[in-house]
C-alpha cells in the first residue's frame, strides 16, 4: 500500500498543478469563463477523490497520482491523415469529427458536416458564437450545468482546464440519417480534457459513434466529459468505443438530461485501456422519457474497468434499462456499481438492471453492486447480477462437432457478448469490436483451458 | 470381411471422483449394423454415450475403446468427431449468438481440415444443407436462427439429425433421440437415420421405447444393467421388453 503521507503529498501537488494550469486555460467567452472560475473553486473544495467515498471505494487512483502528466502544453498535435483513415468507419467517412488531445480540429473533421443542419461550435471561437445566437443560448443554459454544486472532482477539473471542446446541436424536427463518428485521439503523455455538449431540439434524431483512441506509448489520461440534453420527443443513440493503448486511462463522465418522451440509448464498449472509469448519470426529468444503457467490458492482464451508473427517475411514467456484460481474465478487475433511484411521486416507473460476468481465471475479480432505491409506491423494478464461467457442457457440445477447443472457447465468449455488440449502429464497427475482443482472448484462452480442465 | 467400427472391451468408467458407472462393458459394432441399447434408468446408457464421445467429466479406469483401429482414449472429443464419431445429444445445448448455418459450416470445415481436405465453398455448402433439410421436412429459416436457441424439443432433435447428415460420420450414437417427439417429428427423425444408413457406417441407438425401433429396425438389441450388457438379442427382444418390462431380466439371467 502507498504511504498515506506520500499519497496526500501527491494529491495536493496534483491539485496545485491544476490550479496553476487553469489560469492560462480561461475562455474568452464570458459565460464559459465564469463557469471555469467556479469549477476551479470546486476542484479545491472537493479535493482528490478518497476511497472512503462509496463511488471511489474500488478505484485505485495511484496510476493517476504517480505519473506526472503535463497539464498545460497539450497543444493540438499534428496527426497523420493516414491514422484517421485507419480509424474511421467507412459508413461515416463524410461525417467525421476529430479531436486531438482534447482539442477540436476543424481541419481534420469532415467539411460536409456543415451542410447537414447540425451546428458545431468550437468553445474556443468567440466569433463563431456571434453569428449563432441560438447556440449561444444553449451554451449559456447547459454548459457546465450547476457547476457550483458539481460533485465530480474530475468533471470539475475538465471544466477548469478544457479549452476547445465543442457544442453539437441538432435543431427541432430534424432527423440526421447518417451516423456521425467522433474520433478522440490522444497522442501525447498528457492529462487531456475532452469536452462536448450535445443538444437535441424537439423531435430531433441523431446517432453518434465515438471512439477514444490512444496513440501514445507512455501513460496518459483522457478526462472526457459529455453533457447531453434531449428535448421533448428527441431520440439519441450513442455508441462509445474505448480503443486506447495499454498505457491509456479513460475517465468518462456522461450526464444526460431527458425531457418528455425522449429516448436515449447508450452502448459502452471497453476494449483496451489500462483502465477506464465510466461515470454515467441519467436524469429522467419529464414523463415518458426512456433510457437504455448497455455495456460490455473485456479485460485481461491487470486491466480494470469501472462502471458507475446512476439512473434517476424523477418524474412519473419513465422507463429505463441497464444491461452490462463483462469478460474478465488473468488478474483483471471490474466494478459494476449501478443505481436506480426512484424519487417520491415517480409512479409508473418501470426499470430494469442486470450485470452479467464471465470470470475466466482464479485471479479475475468483479465487484458487482446493483442497487435500487425506491421512494414511490407504484413502480416495477428488477435488478440482478451473475458471475460464472464458460459452461462446460456448451464447450463439450462444440467439441463433439469437431470444433477445436480454442475456437470453441472463442465462439462461446463472443456469443456471450454478441447481445451487446449487436446494439452497435455501424456494421463495420461491430466487426472491429469482435476483432478487438478476440485479440483480448488470446492470453485468456490458455487460462480458460486450465479452468476447464476439470477439477 | 466386414469392417469393425467400434470395439469396446471390459470397459470400466466413472465420473471424476465419483462412483463406478460402467463395470466391464463389451460391445462390438460392425459396418452396416444398427444396434439398440435399452435398460433401466441409471444403468449407464447415457454415460456410455458420453464416454465414447469424450466428455471430460468421465474417466475410463480400465478396458479399451477401439474406433476404426484407433484408441479413443488417446483422442480429444473434437478429434473423435473429426474421425467420424457423432453423438446426438439427449438435451442439445442452446447457444445464443451463434448462427446455426455458420455453426454447421464450421463443424463441416473442421472435419475437412482434419482430413487435409479443402474447406467448402459457401454456396456449395448451402446447397448441401438444403438437400438435407428436405429429408427432415425442415424449413430454411432454421438456418438463420441461433443454434438451438428457442427451438422446441422436436426442432432440437431434428437439428441434431441435420448435423449428422451433413457431417456423414462413420458411427452415430443417438442418445434418446426419440424422447419428447410427436409422431410426425419421430417419423422425420427416423427418415433422417434411414437416409444416413449404409453398408459402410453404423448406428447405436440408446432408447427407452420400442416405438423408434418400428421405424429404424435394429440388427441387435442389448440390455444394459448396472454398467454391463447383460442380455443381447434380435429386434424381437425389444418387443418382449416393451410387453413385459425389465422383470424378464431376472427370469432370463437366473
Amino acid at each position: 500500500m502507498p504511504n498515506l503521507a506520500e499519497r496526500n503529498k501527491n494529491e495536493i501537488e496534483f491539485i496545485e498543478q491544476i490550479f496553476r494550469a487553469s489560469s492560462s486555460m480561461l475562455s474568452n467567452i464570458p459565460n464559459i469563463r465564469s463557469r471555469q472560475e467556479t469549477a476551479i473553486k470546486r476542484v479545491t473544495e472537493l479535493g482528490f477523490p478518497q476511497k472512503s467515498s462509496e463511488d471511489w471505494k474500488y478505484y485505485d487512483s495511484q496510476p493517476i497520482l504517480e505519473n506526472f502528466f503535463t497539464l498545460d502544453i497539450c497543444e493540438i498535435n499534428k496527426l497523420d491523415k493516414e491514422i484517421i483513415r485507419k480509424h474511421r468507419f467507412p459508413e461515416c467517412s463524410e461525417n467525421l469529427l476529430v479531436t486531438v488531445n482534447g482539442h477540436f480540429s476543424k481541419e481534420l473533421s469532415s467539411t460536409s458536416l456543415a451542410n447537414k443542419n447540425i451546428s458545431i461550435i468550437d468553445f474556443n471561437d468567440p466569433d463563431q458564437l456571434k453569428t449563432h445566437p441560438k447556440e449561444e443560448e444553449i451554451i449559456n443554459q447547459h454548459f457546465a450545468y450547476k457547476i457550483n454544486q458539481e460533485e465530480s472532482f474530475f468533471k470539475a477539473c475538465n471544466t477548469a482546464l478544457m479549452s476547445n471542446g465543442f457544442l453539437l446541436s441538432v435543431p427541432d424536427d430534424t432527423e440526421i440519417q447518417e451516423t456521425i463518428q467522433i474520433l478522440h485521439f490522444s497522442n501525447e503523455s498528457c492529462f487531456n480534457q475532452t469536452r462536448s455538449l450535445i443538444h437535441l431540439g424537439k423531435n430531433a434524431k441523431l446517432k453518434i459513434i465515438v471512439s477514444y483512441i490512444g496513440l501514445a506509448n507512455s501513460h496518459f489520461v483522457n478526462n472526457a466529459v459529455v453533457e447531453l440534453i434531449l428535448s421533448e420527443d428527441a431520440c439519441f443513440k450513442l455508441d462509445k468505443i474505448q480503443d486506447d493503448t495499454q498505457q491509456g486511462i479513460l475517465l468518462y463522465d456522461l450526464y444526460a438530461r431527458l425531457m418528455k418522451n425522449s429516448n436515449f440509448e447508450y452502448n459502452s464498449l471497453d476494449l483496451k485501456a489500462n483502465h477506464s472509469r465510466d461515470n454515467i448519470k441519467v436524469d429522467l426529468l419529464e414523463p415518458g422519457a426512456h433510457s437504455d444503457l448497455s455495456g460490455f467490458y473485456i479485460l485481461n492482464k491487470d486491466r480494470k474497468a469501472h462502471n458507475i451508473i446512476k439512473v434517476n427517475h424523477l418524474t412519473p411514467n419513465c422507463t429505463s434499462n441497464q444491461l452490462y456484460k463483462g469478460i474478465i481474465s488473468d488478474s483483471a478487475r471490474a466494478e459494476f456499481n449501478g443505481e436506480i433511484n426512484v424519487s417520491e411521486g415517480a409512479n409508473g416507473t418501470n426499470a430494469t438492471q442486470l450485470n452479467k460476468n464471465l470470470l475466466l481465471s482464479n485471479n479475475a475479480h468483479i465487484d458487482s453492486r446493483p442497487q435500487l432505491s425506491i421512494l414511490a409506491d407504484d413502480v416495477k423494478c428488477s435488478h440482478g447480477s451473475t458471475v460464472g464461467e464458460l459452461d462446460e457442457d456448451e464447450i463439450f457440445y462444440l467439441l463433439s462437432r469437431g470444433i477445436k477447443k480454442d475456437d470453441a472457447l472463442a465462439m462461446l465468449t463472443l456469443s456471450f457478448c454478441e447481445e451487446i455488440i449487436q446494439k452497435v449502429t455501424i456494421d463495420s464497427a461491430k466487426q472491429h469490436i469482435r476483432n478487438l475482443t478476440l485479440e483480448n482472448l488470446d492470453t485468456k484462452i490458455h487460462t480458460a483451458n486450465t479452468v476447464h480442465k476439470l477439477k | 470381411m466386414t469392417e469393425t467400427i467400434l470395439e469396446v472391451k471390459n470397459l470400466e468408467a466413472n465420473l471424476e471422483d465419483g462412483d463406478k458407472i460402467l463395470k466391464g462393458l463389451n460391445l462390438t459394432i460392425k459396418a452396416g449394423e444398427v444396434h439398440a441399447i435399452m435398460g433401466p434408468n441409471g444403468s449407464g446408457k447415457s454415460t456410455l454415450s458420453k464416454i465414447l464421445s469424450g466428455h471430460p467429466a468421465y474417466k475410463v479406469s480400465s478396458g479399451s475403446m477401439n474406433f476404426l483401429g484407433q484408441d479413443l482414449n488417446e483422442l480429444e472429443a473434437n478429434e473423435r468427431a473429426n474421425l467420424g464419431l457423432f453423438l446426438a445429444f439427449q438435451y442439445p445445448l442452446e447457444i445464443a449468438g451463434v448462427n446455426n448455418l455458420e455453426f454447421l459450416r464450421m463443424a463441416y470445415n473442421s472435419k475437412q481440415k482434419y482430413h487435409g481436405l479443402e474447406e467448402a465453398d459457401p454456396l456449395d455448402f448451402d446447397d448441401l444443407v438444403e438437400s438435407k433439410l428436405e429429408i427432415l421436412s425442415m424449413k430454411n429459416d432454421f438456418l438463420n436462427r441461433n443454434l438451438n436457441e428457442g427451438f422446441s424439443g422436436g426442432e432440437k432433435k431434428k437439428n441434431e439429425i441435420l448435423q449428422m447428415l451433413i457431417l456423414e460420420p462413420k458411427l452415430v450414437v443417438l442418445d434418446e433421440i426419440d424422447s419428447g417427439l410427436d409422431i410426425d417429428a419421430l417419423k422425420a427423425v427416423a427418415n433422417g437415420i434411414n437416409a444416413y444408413k449404409n453398408a459402410g457406417n453404423a448406428v447405436l441407438m440408446i432408447t427407452h421405447y420400442q416405438r423408434l425401433l418400428d421405424y429404424v429396425v435394429p440388427d441387435q438389441v442389448h440390455v444394459l444393467s448396472e454398467g454391463r450388457i447383460v442380455l443381447s438379442g434380435k429386434a424381437d427382444l425389444a418387443l418382449e421388453l416393451e410387453k413385459k418390462g425389465y422383470d424378464i431380466l431376472n427370469a432370463k439371467l437366473s
